[in-house]
C-alpha cells in the first residue's frame, strides 16, 4: 500500500483507504469464523445427543438379541453375579462357598523403639519373599523407615508401612493383591537367616464348588468360567446358592426408559436447531437428515411380531406437538413370557426390527464416519483456513503500522528542514530589507 | 526553477497534505534558495521571499497535521487488531470434545 500517493490527493483519503482496506476483510472473516466455530459447537453437541439415542438402541437391541437376559443370586450375602452377554436363559448352583480370597497381610515380630533409629537388622542385609520371588536389599540405614521405603521401592507386589503403638512401632507388610501367597522378610539371609515378620495370615483364595466342580482363585471376581455371567464371591456358605440367567422385564424397561430420555434430548437439540431463533444448524441438512430418521422410528410398525407391534405396545408414545416421548413402564412390568418374547422380538437386534435403528443413527453419530463427524471436520478445515486468513489480514496491518511509523518519521525530518529553510529565508528578508528600505522587515 | 514557482509547489503540497509532494517542494525551494544570490534587490525579490516564508509556514503546519493523522490512524488499526485479536481468542472456549 502506498501511504503517499499522487501529489493531488488527499492524504486522508489514503489513509482512510488503508485502515479500510484492513478492517474490511477482518471484519467479514471474523463474522465468518464466528459463524463456522458456532456450527461446529453446535454439531459437536447434536453428535452427543445422536451417540446417547443410538448407544440406548444398540442396548435395546442386544436385549432383543440375547432375550434381554438378567441375572439373580438366591443369596446376595454370599454371591453377586451380573449378566455380561449370556444369550441363554440357564441355572447355575454353587454348592458351597469355604473360604473367600484375602490379602496377605504380616506384622513385625517385635516392634522398634524409634523408627529412625533404632535397628531392624543385625547386618544390614535383608531378603524379601513375596510368593516365588526373591528379593535381596541392603538397608541404607539400619532403621525401620528406611526398611519400608526400600521395601515399597522394590514394586514386590506388597505394600509396607509403620503400625504406631503405645508399645513401639511395628512393620505392616500387606499384599496389593487377595490370593494365597508367601509373605516373609529375613534378617541376614546370607547367615542367621530369620524371618522377622509373623506368618499367621499369608492370604488366602477363593475356594468355592460350582455345579460339583471344586475352584480355587486368588480372587473373588470370577468371570471366565461361566460364559456372560460375572459373579463375586462375598462370603462363606455351606448352602447352595443358585444363580439365574433369565428374561429380565426390569432390564427391558430400564433400556426404555433411558431411550425414551436420550431421545427427548435429541428432540430438543433439534428443535434448538429449527425456525427462527435457532442455532447455527439452521437450515443445514443434517437436521433435515435427523428429522426424518427420528420420525421413521416413531412410526416403526410389523405385523408380524405377536402382541407386540409397535412402541406404543412397549409403553412408549409420542407428543404430536413438540414430538416428545413418554414411557409407561407398567407396559412392560405386566407382560407375562409370551408377551415378553414378542416384546423382544419386536425390538429385534442391531441387524431386524426397531434395533436396526440403531445402525440408522450410528451413521449420524459414529466419531470418525458419521456424517455429523464429517461435518466437523469439514468446520474444522474452514475455520483452519479463515484462521489463516485472519492471519494474514493482521500481517498486512503490522506492514501498514510500520509504513505509517516510517511516514511519522519522514515528517519529522521534513518539518526540520522546513524550518531550516525557513529561518534562511528570514535571514535573507531582513537582509534585502535593510538594502531596500534600511530597516528589517520579516512579515510579508 | 525560480522562488515563485517553489512557492506554488508548497502550497498545493500542504493543501493536498501529500508528504511526497512536500518533499519535492522542499527540494525545488532549497535549489530556488540556493540561486537567489546572483538576483539583484527588488521589491519583487522582496515579495517573492515573503511569500515562500508564507508557505513554508504553511508546509510545517501540514506536516504536524500529517503526523497527527497518522498517529490517529495509526491507533485505529491497533485498536482493529486488538480488538479482532481478542474475538479471536474468546472462541477457543467454545470447542467441545466430539469424542466424548
Amino acid at each position: 500500500m502506498n501511504l503517499t500517493g499522487q501529489y493531488a490527493t488527499s492524504f486522508q483519503q489514503i489513509l482512510n483507504k488503508a485502515v479500510q482496506t484492513a478492517e474490511v476483510p477482518l471484519t467479514e472473516l471474523q463474522q465468518a469464523d464466528t459463524q463456522v466455530l458456532a456450527q461446529e459447537t453446535a454439531l459437536g453437541s447434536l453428535q452427543n445427543a445422536v451417540a446417547a439415542v443410538t448407544s440406548s438402541l444398540t442396548a435395546l437391541a442386544n436385549d432383543g438379541s440375547s432375550g434381554a437376559i438378567g441375572a439373580t443370586s438366591s443369596n446376595t450375602s454370599a454371591v453377586t453375579v451380573t449378566a455380561t452377554g449370556a444369550s441363554q436363559p440357564a441355572t447355575y448352583t454353587i454348592n458351597s462357598i469355604t473360604s473367600t480370597a484375602k490379602a496377605a497381610s504380616e506384622t513385625s515380630l517385635i516392634s522398634y523403639v524409634d523408627s529412625a533409629s533404632t535397628p531392624v537388622s543385625s547386618t544390614g542385609n535383608m531378603q524379601l519373599l513375596v510368593g516365588a520371588q526373591t528379593y535381596n536389599f541392603t538397608l541404607a540405614n539400619n532403621n525401620l523407615s528406611t526398611l519400608v521405603s526400600q521395601i515399597n521401592g522394590l514394586n514386590a507386589g506388597v505394600t509396607a508401612s509403620i503400625l504406631t503403638t503405645a508399645g513401639g512401632n511395628y512393620l505392616s507388610l500387606s499384599a496389593n493383591s487377595t490370593g494365597a501367597t508367601t509373605v516373609q522378610l529375613n534378617d541376614d539371609p546370607a547367615g542367621a537367616n530369620k524371618n522377622i515378620i509373623t506368618s499367621s495370615n499369608q492370604g488366602s483364595n477363593a475356594v468355592f464348588q460350582l455345579n460339583g466342580i471344586t475352584i480355587s482363585q486368588a480372587s473373588n471376581t470370577v468371570n471366565s468360567v461361566i460364559p456372560g455371567l460375572t459373579f463375586n464371591i462375598a462370603g462363606t456358605t455351606n448352602i447352595p446358592v443358585t444363580m439365574t440367567l433369565a428374561s429380565d422385564s426390569s432390564k427391558l424397561s430400564n433400556d426404555l426408559q433411558t431411550f425414551v430420555t436420550n431421545y427427548n434430548a435429541l428432540v430438543t437439540a433439534v428443535h434448538g436447531q429449527t425456525g427462527a431463533g435457532g442455532g447455527a444448524l439452521v437450515g443445514h441438512s443434517i437436521i433435515n437428515q435427523l428429522q426424518q430418521a427420528m420420525q421413521r422410528i416413531t412410526s416403526h410398525f410389523s405385523s408380524t411380531t405377536g402382541s407386540v407391534q409397535s412402541l406404543a405396545d412397549l409403553g412408549v408414545t409420542f407428543n404430536g406437538t413438540d414430538g416428545s416421548a413418554t414411557f409407561d413402564p407398567s407396559a412392560v412390568s405386566s407382560m407375562g413370557a409370551s408377551q415378553l418374547g414378542d416384546a423382544l422380538k419386536f425390538i429385534g437386534s442391531t441387524s431386524t426390527g426397531l434395533g436396526t435403528f440403531s445402525q440408522t443413527f450410528a451413521q449420524f453419530s459414529d466419531p470418525i464416519t458419521g456424517l455429523i463427524q464429517t461435518e466437523i471436520k469439514g468446520a474444522t478445515t474452514q475455520d483452519q483456513h479463515l484462521q489463516s486468513q485472519i492471519s494474514t489480514t493482521v500481517n498486512k496491518i503490522n506492514a501498514f503500522q510500520q509504513t505509517m511509523a516510517s511516514q511519522i518519521e519522514k515528517a519529522d525530518t521534513l518539518e526540520s528542514e522546513y524550518e531550516s529553510q525557513q529561518a534562511e529565508l528570514t535571514a535573507s528578508i531582513q537582509g534585502l530589507s535593510l538594502v531596500l528600505y534600511g530597516k528589517n522587515q520579516i512579515v510579508a | 526553477m525560480r522562488l515563485g514557482e517553489s512557492t506554488l509547489l508548497i502550497r498545493a503540497a500542504a493543501e493536498a497534505r501529500d508528504l511526497e509532494a512536500l518533499e519535492l517542494a522542499r527540494r525545488e525551494r532549497d535549489a530556488a534558495i540556493a540561486s537567489l544570490g546572483g538576483l539583484p534587490p527588488s521589491e519583487e525579490l522582496l515579495t517573492a521571499l515573503r511569500e515562500s516564508l508564507a508557505a513554508g509556514e504553511e508546509a510545517t503546519r501540514a506536516l504536524r497535521l500529517i503526523k497527527q493523522k497518522i498517529r490517529q490512524e495509526s491507533g485505529r488499526l491497533a485498536a482493529i487488531e486488538a480488538v479482532f485479536l481478542r474475538a479471536l481468542r474468546e472462541p477457543e472456549a467454545r470447542h467441545i470434545d466430539c469424542q466424548g
